[in-house]
């Protein structure tokens, strides 16, 4: 860590606690989804870059969390329903641990492509219960999340919206990298590098690759499952669209745009995918198509993603933690 | 570099980070609350009040914007082209007219999707480009979603008909900011269930071909629901589901064909009837059966000839463009001569739908201004707008006190005619049913709540018939 | 259910397995052959689809007589083919030594792509061509109508599997696709220019998902993201099947197409949540699936 690296940390933090009040309302709320967004795209880097396994179903967790939260909230459940955000985030984090444990149990055996499509499988399964079971899961219609309260205080719908939920995500989000960039640097993360390079003679060496592949991918689901969590309240609505396929290929995109291989890649990726999602449907209701077009532009002219590009150009200020290949 | 130092930085970085953030978020705050209003003050304004409490505001100058938030994209792309094509017309009528007190009308439109996109839209229209009405067929889900966004908002949206149980009972009893132009999807069934129970008297056996998702479930259970009230001997025998936006509906056809029923109640809409109604005439559903469909005619222009057969009854929901009978309504022959020259279209009944609200809209501004020399706000207009009635196409037009608007809805048989392309509704077999006979009565005013209060669940209300 | 019924019901899975197989053997001759998983062939299958339609529109309202229309089934799928002779040397190429992850994101790219290119010419409602299904007409089957252009598409998709059989085991290209498949190195050691195997095998495929969207085009409709769905699907034929099995993509197409078509008479509530479970179930007990080989220690 060079000093630049302390000053742009925290020159970045306090522009981000200053950000709601230069910016118009409706910007706080599309960063703070996109905070929820980067914490699950980090999340999913953890998988993709580092161990090197792409799953096609990762929005599967963040189905799991969001539905997690609106189920706790849902009137029937009387006396029981918790409206502490706290609360909702340890729940929402244990029920994405333990379906992200059954899951990548049967998964973890396959690599490459049957990974992928073990995952696909489950996300649509999940997707295809979440319609099936309407009268429970509000089918189609989804589920409504009303607002929780932070710390015990509960605000107002547009205040919390716009301002105060902000930053209690930035908090989480803040505190969620830093974990995520402990995992990196210790030796369980060296050692997933490891098995990404040559998983046969990682498993030579002596490292318990079934183990470590499968703690990977629970990390990657809890990451999955905060970010899902933070972002039900935000929308004020969960529906199963949020689980499918095709978002799930979202996080791939997002990973990919921002820099598979570098730590900060994937956060830069969901910040770039969403705003420009965001921005895109403004102006043309065609954003599939630029989407797409994009994702054929990276893939062939910018592998390693923007901060692939940027590690190029400046060297010393991103890290990547692959060798360049030939 | 050895890994204890940089997690010692690290530490360092996260600690200055916290600091940071903790300052920018107690300077934030602190500011936030001072330039805030302080909690508490609500705003109570009666029409009454208005010239009494603050000066007279004037007409503002800029123009009305109106933003249609609809399907542009995918297979219900025409519905989306429906709700722009009324609301269109009906901003060149007044406009050409002169405006809402002088002010134009400006017609903008978005796309929805998923309802994190509409979410987003909608937002986008309050915040962004600070609309002041919106308007659109948006589907249960998503309405589902936005219902609260509108009334945290403030801004009036006139939705269609996407409606559920849940949003009309559970998420918004009473709506200030939530009108419904259209007719409800919870009023359809009861419809239905009318048109069967008179229609097919000696009918023991039901089937259903529906769209698996929340409508289609819907609007099956309360037909069998209300059709166990009107018609005990009838029952279902088969339910079968289709995907929505499924291109293959040939084994649903066949398993019903199978249980050879005397009625079959379709939901299917858009695309996917036209798709079915294909598939069904080469499987010979029409003549082996008699088929009901409640939303089917949603793609009113794409039901050719070749696709729909003569013989099925079809609901209109609350328009027909033949009912009232334009040669005997002017209004309604001119709504249709005029959209038909501007679209090459007949006009779906979204399109009488939105074109209806943004009149009722105008009347609404014109009345409390008239009243009150002030431009009203939204709640203003909104509460003008409820218990109003306004003059559309499909006739005289009320607007309840929950933001219904109700008219009474027609349905027929269809069949073919030289002068029409698509398949028509048989003039002799056209018929109305009164809206008061399909809507649960929650919106009488306190005076009649006799015995019937407000606020009853839907299935308790058919369980008192 | 009696015997004239069942009849129908096998006929309707069929009918939709067919679809899943034109386009899975594509999507399992591309990644057996290519490693590259292209999600865009959904999208191919689209724009076949859509292509016939804007042929059969022209040539109907020209007044052309019944049989041009046939015409217009493999005129469509010619399209196609002229897409893909576009696609080949400026995307394809480049994605062969992509590592997977980059080639399935370049796909999916161009399946957005494909969609919304649809969409702006040819709008959002759903187009249908109804003439040669009109026109074929309707049948009696043991007493239960049955639409006689259906049979048009089995004859045809046997057609295809019976050809391609052919090719694989009879012709001298077919078994060196095969030796390229099993181990390239080998291969290129042995003299085959494994780029141009490549590139005919690319034409092939998409050659077959062109033809197989026109073809169900006059028994379905053209609409705006059609591709999406039958793609899932057919990424679970090909699991099931197995990879590199055209026997395989056929058998898992046709359990895949009757446990819909029977379950949808029997238990209407099942339908895509069966096709899933049946995926994880291969996945899990029989990774390889029905008839692929056993994998190495390299592919784990």
């Amino acid at each position: 860590m060079k000093l630049y690296h302390v000053v742009a940390l925290v020159a970045g933090l306090v522009l981000a606690s200053l950000l709601p009040l230069i910016l118009p309302k409706y910007y706080t709320f599309i960063f703070a989804v996109t905070m929820c967004f980067a914490i699950y795209a980090l999340g999913y880097s953890i998988i993709l870059g580092r161990t090197g396994l792409l799953s096609f179903g990762h929005a599967l967790y963040l189905g799991v969390a969001a539905y997690t939260v609106a189920f706790l909230m849902r009137p029937e459940m009387g006396a029981f329903r918790i409206f502490s955000m706290e609360l909702l985030l340890i729940i929402a984090i244990g029920t994405s641990a333990l379906v992200g444990l059954g899951v990548g149990a049967i998964c973890i055996r396959y690599t490459r492509i049957f990974f992928g499509l073990i995952n696909l499988g489950f996300v649509m399964l999940w997707h295809s219960l979440l319609l099936k079971l309407y009268y429970v899961t509000g089918g189609t219609d989804g589920l409504p999340i009303y607002i929780p309260s932070l710390f015990g205080v509960t605000f107002s719908h547009e205040i919390f919206r716009t301002f105060i939920f902000y930053y209690y995500v930035l908090g989480i989000f803040a505190i969620t990298t830093y974990i995520m960039w402990r995992i990196y640097n210790s030796p369980l993360g060296l050692a997933l590098k490891a098995i990404r390079e040559n998983s046969v003679r990682a498993e030579f060496v002596g490292i318990p690759i079934g183990r470590y592949r499968l703690a990977a991918y629970v990390i990657s689901a809890i990451y999955a499952g905060i970010g899902g969590a933070l972002w039900a309240p935000l929308n004020g609505h969960v529906s199963p669209d949020v689980s499918t396929w095709l978002t799930s290929g979202d996080v791939v995109l997002m990973n990919i745009l921002g820099g598979m291989y570098t730590f900060t890649g994937p956060i830069v990726g969901a910040f770039i995918f969403y705003n420009l999602k965001v921005q895109i449907m403004h102006f043309t209701t065609y954003w599939s198509f630029i989407l797409g077009i994009s994702a054929i532009i990276f893939v062939l002219l910018f592998p390693g993603g923007v901060m692939g590009w940027v590690s190029k150009v400046m060297p010393k200020l991103v890290k990547k933690s692959y060798r360049q290949k030939a | 570099m050895s890994e204890k130092a940089s997690r010692r930085d690290f530490v360092k970085t996260a600690a200055a980070g916290i600091v940071g953030f903790g300052l920018g978020a107690g300077v934030g705050y602190g500011a936030s609350q001072m330039m805030a209003p302080p909690p508490g003050v609500a705003r109570t304004v009666t029409v009454t009040q208005t010239a009494a409490a603050k000066p007279p505001k004037g007409v503002p100058k800029e123009p009305i914007k109106i933003g249609i938030a609809s399907w542009f994209t995918g297979p219900s792309t025409m519905v989306g082209e429906a709700c722009l094509g009324g609301a269109q017309f009906a901003a060149d009528e007044i406009n050409k007219a002169g405006g809402i007190l002088g002010r134009k009308i400006e017609v903008l439109k978005r796309d929805i999707g998923t309802p994190d996109v509409t979410v987003e839209a909608v937002r986008r229209y309050v915040l962004e480009d600070k609309v002041d009405l919106m308007a659109g067929d948006t589907g249960g889900s998503n309405a589902n979603a936005i219902v609260p966004h509108i009334e945290q908002l403030k801004t009036p949206f006139f939705f269609q008909c996407s409606t559920t149980v849940k949003e009309v009972e559970e998420l918004n009893p009473n709506p200030l900011y939530v009108f419904r132009t259209g007719e409800q999807n919870l009023a359809e069934p009861n419809v239905a269930a009318q048109i069967i129970a008179r229609e097919f008297p000696n009918a023991t056996k039901i089937a259903g071909i529906n769209p698996d998702y929340v409508y289609g479930r819907e609007a099956m259970m309360y037909s069998m629901m209300a059709l166990n009230k009107l018609a005990p001997n009838m029952k279902s025998v088969l339910e079968t589901w289709p995907a929505l936006n499924a291109t293959d509906f040939s084994s649903h056809i066949t398993a019903v064909l199978a249980a050879k029923p005397d009625v079959v109640i379709t939901a299917c809409w858009g695309g996917d009837f036209v798709t079915l109604a294909k598939q069904a005439t080469a499987y010979g559903l029409f003549k082996e059966t008699n088929v009901v469909s409640i939303l089917g005619a949603m793609a009113l222009n794409s039901l050719t000839k070749d696709i729909v057969p003569p013989g099925v009854w079809m609901l209109h929901r609350d328009y027909y463009f033949m009912a009232p009978a334009p040669n005997l309504y002017p209004l309604n022959k001119w709504f249709v001569t005029e959209y038909r020259k501007r679209t090459n279209k007949y006009p779906e009944f979204d399109v009488m739908q939105v074109f209806s609200g943004i009149f009722a809209y105008k009347q609404a501004i014109e009345r409390v201004y008239a009243a009150t020399g002030s431009y009203p706000e939204n709640d203003e207009i909104c509460r003008a707008i409820q218990n109003s009635q306004v003059v559309s196409p499909a006739g005289h037009r009320v607007i309840t006190s929950d933001g219904q608007f109700i008219n009474a809805l027609p349905y027929g048989k269809t069949m073919h005619h030289a002068d029409y392309p698509i398949a028509i509704l048989d003039p002799k077999t056209v018929g109305f049913i009164q809206p008061e006979t399909v809507y649960n009565p929650k919106s009488l005013p306190p005076v009649l709540q006799y015995p019937l209060g407000t606020g009853m669940k839907y299935s308790d209300w058919i369980a008192t018939w | 259910m009696d015997t004239s019924t069942a009849v129908i019901i096998i006929l309707n899975g069929l009918f939709y397995a067919f679809s899943l197989f034109l386009i899975s053997i594509g999507l399992n001759m591309l990644y057996g052959l290519m490693r590259i998983l292209n999600i865009a062939h959904g999208g191919l299958y689209a724009i076949g689809a859509f292509s016939t339609w804007a042929l059969m529109n022209a040539a109907t309202k020209a007044g052309y007589p019944i049989y041009v229309l046939w015409l217009c089934i493999p005129a469509g799928a010619f399209v196609v083919g002229l897409i893909g002779f576009f696609l080949e040397p400026t995307l394809f190429r480049r994605l062969y030594k992509l590592r997977e992850e980059y080639s399935l994101l370049a796909t999916f790219g161009l399946m957005l792509v494909f969609d919304d290119v649809l969409r702006m010419i040819f709008g959002g409602s759903p187009l249908s061509a109804n003439q040669l299904y009109n026109w074929v007409g309707v049948e009696t089957i043991l007493g239960n109508a049955y639409p006689m252009y259906n049979f048009v598409i089995y004859v045809f998709a046997a057609s295809v599997a019976l050809g391609l059989w052919a090719f694989f085991y009879r012709t001298k290209m077919g078994r060196i696709l095969r030796g390229t498949a099993q181990d390239r190195e080998m291969s290129t050691c042995l003299g085959v220019n494994a780029s141009i195997l490549y590139t005919q095998t690319f034409f092939l495929t998409i050659f077959i998902v062109g033809l197989g969207g026109a073809i169900y085009l006059p028994a379905t409709s053209a609409y705006s993201g059609m591709g999406f769905e039958p793609i899932v699907l057919s990424f679970a034929v090909m699991i099931i099947g197995g990879l590199g099995s055209l026997k395989g993509a056929l058998v898992a197409a046709s359990i895949i197409g009757l446990v819909r078509a029977f379950g949808i008479a029997l238990i209407p509530e099942l339908e895509l949540a069966v096709v899933f479970l049946i995926l994880i179930i291969t996945l899990i007990f029989r990774p390889r699936g029905l008839f692929g080989k056993k994998f190495t220690r390299e592919e784990k």
